[in-house]
């Protein structure tokens, strides 16, 4: 009797607990869809106001008309002219370093110093560097910029490659010495196709990094250069229609550099895990 | 054998692709280089930039001495601009911190529609800093937008004239930009903790809260440190939300803000130097927890 | 001919703090064509680092390694023209296996022509003729222990060295497995070294095995001498499953094997050594009968086993104590406090 009362109860007590269970995990999931609703309507407050402004207020062709007036396509193209070497020079500088400094005991403390120079503040550099480049000459031009945005990139390139390189297993790079090759070979026949994905998740935040820099693209190549520099300085005298058109133009600039990060942004963590324990 | 035999006496001393030590040097220096001719020297220029009298238009250099901080020193507009950059950094460190835990859950999260949200969580990260800010400006700008409206139904006119109001614009610019960033730093800290101390974790009993206290927060605690220290070094650094938000013209609210006003905008370059000088110490420090912080136990055993 | 042989090899890692590991402590060993030799030892005990350094990952501390008669020191891996195969196989995930396999021709520059017969002839010795198409992620691990192998074989190596070879293989297809490896390399000729950890598969495959124990080699011979001659009790432990009973008296150890240790009466009077031993407990393992129990009398109270075979009928049960004898040219003896061997000592009964 007193047996099948105890059963009776912990029968109801696990029924209970079940129903518990059931309730909190619906909570926990409306809690999860409430949170990414408001984070991705924060995140896109701008360019969403700037969208529904854009369609709202002004005939659509009167927008394009509008942006096309604007040097809008000017300042694309180079901001591409700049962030595509800028890309190419930061794998290429980045990558055999962080794999040099991997080979290496003191490779760490290298490579977290070299990491910090990213943090340097820009306008610190900008004023010396344009004092520099006006007096040699080279100011006032694209390729000054070229040269200049990879002191940023190049850091971040190396801290980032590192991590990618932990998940390169040694003993395959071991079996292509074993099989005949040197170390370089091994590291341009082995490591490099291995690191493929993480070239292309660097390669997205060069440019990103080197497309949003507003101060050394406004000291070294000028205000009307790239996007960055060129829209804030177009807008400042501008009507409220110019205004509208151009935010046009800033969600079609953030719009692919957000997808393409996307892309690679789970790369980018798992690299980071890599590197979160000793960073 | 006589094949090792041949091979052994031409490799004997080992071609250049072999020479470990070498190679590594031959990958290492470019970089080194360059980031030395790029990163130190400007710095040593800009020292000896803040000791003279430059300016864009007579860029000859002329040395002054240590005058210049004495009127950087003394400007009204200097002192208003560090509180602000301090300011600034610290309020945004703590709301970065914050936010940028519960979107590092999300990012992690396997949910319907992620495809849509991770892309647009990723927004502010990935626009130009100069491009939000000019865009949140006319979003609270323009009598139309919603944010807009908010303002003025609390009865602000305009934003620009109050100190507080444009701190906490500055902020809220920043926290939104920033928060994504720090978000993936700590995301990626999150996900080094390994899934079976977790898993223990809530075999043991432990409930969500316990779990989070106990086990998730100690383990992603260096995460959330690297993130923190990220956060407010890159406001100090950043010139581009604060000089953008106040336009040219404007007197900024923060350092960095106020030496590119200066320095390149406004063409006085020992001026501009001499403020990017005095901000040095702010990340310096910053970077220097971040190198103490970096080295973890393990690599101390190793 | 004396393919492979290293003099004295040290190897120190600086460990942590300043602390010197020693994981290699003056090995010599030598290795003929057409040998198969395993090197057995515990974990730790230094068998992959002599591996390393015989392929020239590792340097040595101190000492030579010669491989067909030449000097090896201070050249690289690659040219010493080993194969090597280590317990992940280290495939290269971005090749298929008609890449991974042609990669180390590639290294010598072999002709395209002459790369796709090698690589041919390598995937058909090994069976793996229909793989090379495909990619190292979707092949199950046997299927990588071939590619590993082919991969290793193509150049035709005057030494192999195999890295666990059998570490991913099922235990029941081991002896398939080995037996394959064995028909292989005797087929090519190629000596080959075998890392193991496993008593079984050290003394099933290797012609010769080589028992290390931290750094040092304990024994060099034949599957057979250690068995029967172990020079000391880690060799006659290490050795054999279960392994030999130790039975300490005095400053000694009593060691005899358990298929030797059977009821008094299967064993011939002369020169037999007597004992009681009291039955705790009776397995039945593939016929045979294991028995754990004690033994007194020819020194301290002591845990041993006996196996007896299946022809031994002797009813036998829990609890009871029996008389049980071993050959008297069966038993070895060992120095209580080193192990080593030592003359043997007359045992009363």
């Amino acid at each position: 009797m007193i047996g099948g009362l105890a059963a009776r109860t912990a029968a109801r007590e696990l029924a209970r607990q079940r129903r518990r269970q059931a309730v909190r995990r619906v909570v926990e999931r409306a809690a999860l869809y409430a949170l990414a609703a408001v984070a991705s309507v924060l995140c896109a407050a701008p360019f969403l106001w700037s969208l529904w402004a854009a369609v709202h207020e002004v005939p659509a062709g009167e927008s394009v008309r509008l942006l096309r007036s604007t040097p809008f396509g000017a300042w694309v193209g180079r901001t591409v002219l700049v962030g595509g070497p800028v890309t190419a020079v930061t794998v290429l500088l980045a990558l055999p370093a962080a794999y040099a400094l991997r080979r290496r005991r003191w490779g760490g403390t290298a490579g977290r110093i070299i990491a910090v120079l990213a943090l340097v503040p820009s306008v610190l550099l900008a004023v010396p560097l344009s004092w520099a480049a006006d007096g040699l000459g080279l100011g006032g031009s694209l390729g000054t910029l070229v040269l200049v945005e990879p002191a940023v990139t190049v850091p971040v390139g190396v801290l980032l490659f590192g991590g990618f390189l932990r998940a390169v297993p040694v003993d395959v790079e071991e079996q292509a010495l074993v099989d005949g090759h040197s170390r370089l070979a091994a590291f341009v026949r082995v490591v490099v196709p291995l690191l493929r994905p993480a070239i292309a998740a660097v390669a997205v935040l060069a440019f990103t990094l080197a497309a949003g820099d507003l101060v050394y693209a406004r000291a070294l190549a000028g205000a009307r250069s790239t996007v960055a520099a060129g829209i804030p300085a177009h807008l400042e005298h501008g009507a409220a229609p110019l205004w509208r058109t151009l935010h046009l133009g800033v969600a079609a600039v953030a719009v692919p550099l957000a997808a393409a990060t996307d892309l690679v942004l789970g790369r980018i963590i798992a690299a980071s895990a890599g590197t979160a324990d000793r960073t | 054998m006589s094949r090792v035999a041949a091979n052994t006496a031409s490799r004997r001393r080992g071609g250049l692709a072999d020479r470990e030590g070498l190679l590594t040097w031959l990958f290492l220096l470019p970089s080194v280089v360059y980031l030395a001719a790029l990163v130190l020297v400007p710095l040593a220029l800009a020292i000896a930039l803040a000791l003279s009298g430059v300016t864009a238009a007579a860029p000859a250099y002329r040395f002054t001495g240590v005058r210049r901080f004495g009127s950087v020193l003394s400007d009204g507009a200097f002192w208003r601009a560090l509180t602000g950059t301090l300011v600034v950094a610290g309020v945004s460190t703590v709301l970065v911190v914050l936010c940028g835990q519960v979107l590092a859950h999300v990012l992690l999260a396997r949910f319907r529609g992620r495809w849509l949200v991770r892309p647009l969580v990723l927004l502010p990260w990935t626009t130009p800093a100069a491009l939000s800010a000019t865009s949140w400006r006319w979003l609270l700008d323009s009598a139309h937008s919603p944010a807009g409206r908010l303002l003025r139904a609390a009865g602000v006119a305009s934003w620009h004239e109050r100190p507080a109001m444009v701190l906490g614009t500055i902020v809220a610019v920043q926290v939104w930009r920033l928060t994504p960033l720090a978000a993936v730093v700590m995301a990626a800290g999150l996900t080094a903790i390994p899934r079976d101390v977790r898993d223990a974790a809530r075999v043991d009993g432990a409930g969500a809260v316990r779990r989070a206290v106990e086990v998730v927060i100690p383990l992603a605690l260096p995460s959330i440190a690297v993130a923190a220290l990220l956060t407010a070094i890159l406001t100090c650094a950043d010139a581009a939300v604060a000089a953008v938000l106040t336009g040219p013209g404007g007197s900024p609210w923060t350092l960095a803000a106020l030496a590119y006003a200066r320095g390149i905008e406004g063409g006085a370059l020992g001026r501009g130097a001499a403020i990017a000088v005095l901000l040095l110490p702010l990340p310096l420090a910053g970077a220097a927890v971040l190198l103490r912080a970096g080295r973890s136990p393990a690599e101390e055993a190793a | 001919m004396r393919v492979l042989e290293t003099r004295g090899l040290v190897k120190v890692y600086e460990g942590r703090r300043k602390q010197h590991v020693r994981a290699l402590d003056g090995v010599d060993l030598t290795t003929e064509q057409g040998e198969c030799l395993a090197l057995l030892g515990p974990a730790g005990a230094g068998k992959t680092t002599l591996l390393r350094t015989i392929a020239g990952l590792e340097s040595p501390t101190l000492g030579e390694v010669h491989l067909g008669g030449h000097l090896m020191n201070g050249l690289p891996p690659r040219a010493r023209r080993v194969g090597l195969v280590v317990p992940s196989h280290a495939l290269y995930p971005h090749k298929s296996v008609r890449g991974n396999i042609e990669f180390p021709l590639k290294a010598e520059h072999v002709p395209r022509a002459m790369r796709e017969r090698k690589a041919r002839w390598a995937a058909d010795l090994l069976g793996i003729p229909d793989l090379l198409g495909r990619r190292p992620g979707r092949l199950s691990a046997d299927e990588r222990r071939r590619v590993a192998l082919a991969r290793a074989l193509v150049r035709e190596p005057a030494v192999l060295l195999l890295d666990e070879p059998l570490a991913g293989v099922d235990p029941r297809s081991r002896a398939a497995a080995r037996d394959e490896l064995r028909s292989l390399q005797r087929r090519l000729g190629t000596a080959m070294i075998c890392v193991t950890h496993d008593q079984a598969e050290a003394t099933g495959l290797g012609d010769r095995v080589a028992v290390l124990d931290a750094g040092r080699l304990r024994q060099v011979g034949t599957p057979q001498d250690l068995y029967d001659e172990p020079v000391d009790t880690f060799v006659a432990t290490l050795i054999g499953t279960p392994p030999m009973n130790l039975v300490p008296r005095g400053d000694r150890l009593i060691g005899f094997r358990p298929e030797h240790l059977l009821p008094a009466e299967e064993v011939p009077p002369d020169g037999r050594v007597t004992m009681p031993l009291r039955v705790d407990r009776i397995e039945h393992l593939s016929g045979d009968r294991h028995v754990y129990g004690r033994v007194t009398r020819i020194g301290r109270e002591t845990r041993v086993i006996a196996r007896l075979p299946a022809t031994v009928t002797t009813p036998l049960a829990g609890g009871e104590t029996r008389e049980f004898a071993v050959p008297g040219d069966r038993v070895r003896f060992f120095d209580a406090e080193y192990g080593n061997r030592t003359a043997p000592v007359r045992i009363g009964g």
